[in-house]
């Protein structure tokens, strides 16, 4: 016999011994056929679910969470710069202004800050800073912020002042002199230069 | 030998659909009913001869048909949804004896019994040296009677391929049985 004559009425013989139930299987096929259908839908339907809520509740939180974390500064590390600015506020006290600091207070030797300082607020917020010559500390980039009578600035918050709070000061002027009262300042230097004297305005 | 093949006149074949669940029959169940009935025995040979365990074969085919009725709005359609059916049964079954036989070097188990019929031990014993791949192209090509390019359909390969899998399939089958070596066209 051939190896082809004997595979094909060998396997025709040994798949004839196989006659499985061919409709408890058809019933059974279609059970698990529905079930599975079932299962699909129930887990799509959970899923969409679970995609609605989630833009329903969790999104507008996230969002809002997102948006403070723009508007507020990380915790325990002071405020680079000064919310936003209120050229309003701002320009009750905008000018340019001048003083000099005595070498008395011991802050203001360790600084180098004795000597004569002028400082431009500007409408927008920005401060420029004209120090004396002893003074090596950072300058640039300082900024302010009034409201009311208050006023915020970040002036030496880059050094002399770093790892402070924002300090809050109360300032008033009368005729051409400002004067800046210290509502809540840690650093002394700052204390010293700001509110030791008033500030007489160039004009 | 081998299969009664489909006739085309699925939708209007005389016998009568299975009450599926009780449910409204409609032309789909009518369809699926048709086509279980018509093919499901002929998977389970097949995938027996790859399995060579009835129960795991049986098992097999039904997974196979349980998929194609959730698949069914879509494999329906096709011209031949048998032979998608038999490449999922073939799959499955390929993975199944894989892993059996993984099982079966780690628990070094004896052969798995042969049916208790008047068969060609020899020939089954034989069969159990081919692939997987090899057992499914000599089910289909000897037991199924299909061309090759159907078998190349339903293995999802070539028919070159398939050609290859016979070729070595018959060589080792003729060693081991003791038979003349011939190539088919």
């Amino acid at each position: 016999m051939s190896l082809d004559r004997r595979l094909r009425e060998g396997l025709g013989r040994i798949a004839a011994g196989i006659d499985p139930d061919v409709d408890w299987h058809l019933r059974r096929a279609v059970r698990g056929a529905r079930r599975r259908v079932v299962l699909r839908r129930a887990s799509a339907t959970l899923a969409a679910a679970a995609v609605i809520i989630t833009s329903l509740v969790i999104a507008p939180r996230a969002l809002d969470a997102l948006s403070s974390l723009t508007r507020r500064p990380p915790a325990g590390h002071p405020v680079p710069t000064v919310a936003e600015p209120t050229t309003v506020g701002n320009q009750a006290i905008a000018g340019t202004y001048r003083r000099s600091v005595p070498a008395g207070n011991p802050d203001v030797r360790s600084n180098h800050l004795a000597g004569r300082w002028i400082i431009e607020l500007r409408p927008e917020g920005t401060m420029a800073v004209t120090a004396p010559a002893s003074f090596t500390g950072v300058l640039s980039g300082s900024q302010f912020q009034v409201q009311a009578d208050t006023l915020r600035t970040t002036l030496f918050i880059q050094d002399v002042c770093s790892n402070l709070p924002v300090p809050t000061y109360r300032w008033t002027r009368v005729g051409e002199r400002l004067r800046f009262t210290p509502i809540d300042d840690r650093c002394g230097a700052r204390v010293a230069l700001l509110a030791s004297g008033p500030w007489v305005s160039d004009g | 030998m081998g299969l009664v093949r489909r006739s085309s006149q699925r939708d209007t074949d005389a016998r009568a659909p299975v009450n599926l669940e009780g449910r409204h029959e409609d032309q789909a169940d009518v369809a699926y009913a048709w086509l279980f009935r018509e093919e499901f025995a002929a998977v389970v040979r097949t995938a027996f001869l790859i399995l060579h365990d009835r129960q795991e074969a049986e098992d097999v085919a039904q997974e196979a048909f349980t998929q194609l009725l959730v698949h069914w709005r879509k494999v329906g359609r096709y011209e031949r949804p048998e032979a998608w059916v038999r490449r999922v049964a073939i799959r499955l079954a390929a993975r199944r004896l894989r892993r059996e036989q993984l099982r079966a070097i780690l628990h070094r188990s004896v052969d798995p019994p042969v049916p208790t019929l008047p068969v060609d031990v020899d020939l089954l014993r034989a069969l159990r040296a081919l692939a997987p791949q090899q057992r499914a192209a000599v089910a289909l090509f000897y037991l199924e009677d299909r061309p090759m390019a159907e078998i190349a359909q339903i293995l999802g390969c070539s028919k070159a391929t398939v050609k290859v899998h016979l070729f070595k399939a018959r060589k080792r089958l003729a060693e081991l049985l003791g038979e003349e070596h011939v190539d088919v066209p």
